[in-house]
């Protein structure tokens, strides 16, 4: 039979982190963790959920910084972020994770720790420079990048009795900069990202392109920054014509060879959203 | 554990196991079979209910999870023996055919019109995107929606 902690602050929370173990499960949202507990009939002699603690839901925005709660749903994110340049790309992916039912209560904590190779919020936070700030046991704090978070197999670099409290992205390296996320599923709704595209450019008041950043998902198992598509982009105008050459960016950087292609179509959807 | 939480605005006291899940507590515990099991892993979402008047799914959605929290099932519509203006709407418009996607589609569609009471059509199919019919197709269940929302005028 598990034990069960439900920590209702922070400093509960930094207690009961001292008592997981290898074999202990942490629930966030739980739109993952119950499909694999029930696939695998996972037993865990500990059961930690996050639910209780409010202050890990905060949204805190201001000119300066974005402050993310771990467990800010996908929902309350999208409705925070929604209408502000720089982190409209948050905004766009939070929006598009699979059903209202899972937004509410799919958490960018979750998300990003879960690192799925198909996660959509990973490489907008990427793309923005976030930083995790994380709590191990006795609530000993550290902060991290969101690259750092990701083992590179689809898995996290927390240590044993960590969890990530919130997410920070510094405003201040992207004043007035826009950022879009757009993904490419089989449907429009309820998906899985197949190729995930999170673009931020820094504009000049005639739409000359003078910065910027492009970071795909779903394409390896870590989020991808395309260097050589910023390139493309620099010191030219966001015209979607641009989407083929910008997709060639895409050879053999995929072992699927549709992607290639697809990559040119998700260029172009993401060109139309820095038309004036 | 011991769970402390609301369902359809009644406080309940349960013994439980923490990764029992809301959609057992419902059906087997409480024998609230109104809420549907379809696929078990989020897909299809027959077993939506309001968690806090946020529509989720009850079969991802653990004991551990609802301490203190908000639950409202198809049961809880109905007030004094009347059917919520949805659930009518519904059976007006011939929104039903099987019938077992029925109460997830209005659990989510209660859920918008308790945030949006005046939903365009697109917003009506974005809202019950995660709810799969695989009999009716759709179009009365967005119909009834609408319906429900012009009658509710903004009350919901």
């Amino acid at each position: 039979m598990s034990t069960c902690y439900i920590p209702k602050t922070v400093e509960e929370l930094g207690g009961a982190l001292g008592h997981l173990t290898e074999d202990s499960l942490i629930l966030a949202g739980g739109t993952d963790l119950v499909l694999h507990l029930r696939a695998e009939h996972l037993q865990p002699d500990v059961l930690l959920s996050l639910c209780g603690v409010p202050q890990l839901r905060i949204i805190e925005i201001t000119s300066e910084q974005a402050s993310i709660g771990a467990m800010a749903t996908m929902a309350e994110i999208h409705k925070a972020m929604d209408g502000l340049p720089d982190l409209q790309a948050l905004a766009d992916a939070a929006g598009g994770v699979g059903s209202p039912q899972i937004r509410n209560k799919g958490t960018i904590g979750g998300n990003a720790a879960n690192a799925s190779a198909a996660a959509d919020l990973p490489p907008v936070l990427w793309l923005l420079n976030a930083q995790a700030e994380i709590m191990g046991p006795g609530g000993v704090r550290r902060t991290i990048s969101v690259q750092e978070l990701a083992d590179g197999h689809q898995g996290n670099t927390l240590a044993l009795g960590e969890v990530v409290l919130r997410f920070l992205i510094d405003r201040t390296a992207f004043t007035g900069w826009r950022s879009a996320f757009v993904k490419l599923g089989h449907r429009s709704q309820v998906t899985i990202s197949r190729i995930g595209m999170a673009m931020a450019l820094l504009q000049a008041a005639d739409g000359t392109i003078q910065d910027a950043r492009v970071v795909a998902g779903a394409i390896k198992p870590v989020p991808f920054p395309l260097p050589a598509a910023e390139a493309i982009l620099r010191g030219k105008r966001p015209d979607p014509g641009l989407a083929v050459e910008l997709g060639e960016t895409f050879k053999g950087n995929t072992r699927r060879v549709y992607k290639e292609n697809a990559a040119k179509g998700v260029f172009q959807d993401t060109l139309l959203r820095f038309q004036p | 554990m011991k769970l402390d939480f609301f369902v359809n605005e009644e406080a309940v006291t349960l013994e439980t196991q923490p990764q029992r899940r809301l959609l057992d507590i419902l059906r087997e515990d409480l024998g609230l079979t109104g809420t549907k099991e379809g696929c078990s892993e989020g897909e299809c979402g027959a077993c939506t209910v309001l968690l806090d008047d946020l529509a989720v799914h009850s079969c991802l959605t653990l004991a551990a999870q609802l301490q203190g929290r908000r639950v409202t099932t198809i049961e809880g519509l109905e007030k004094n023996g009347e059917l919520d203006i949805l659930q009518r709407c519904f059976v007006e418009e011939i929104a039903i055919q099987c019938g077992f996607c029925t109460t997830g589609m209005i659990m989510s569609a209660k859920a918008l019109l308790l945030q949006n009471p005046h939903p365009t059509p697109e917003e009506i199919r974005t809202a019950l995107s995660g709810n799969l019919c695989r009999c009716s197709g759709y179009v009365q269940i967005v119909k009834a929606v609408s319906r429900a929302a012009d009658e509710m005028g903004g009350r919901v």
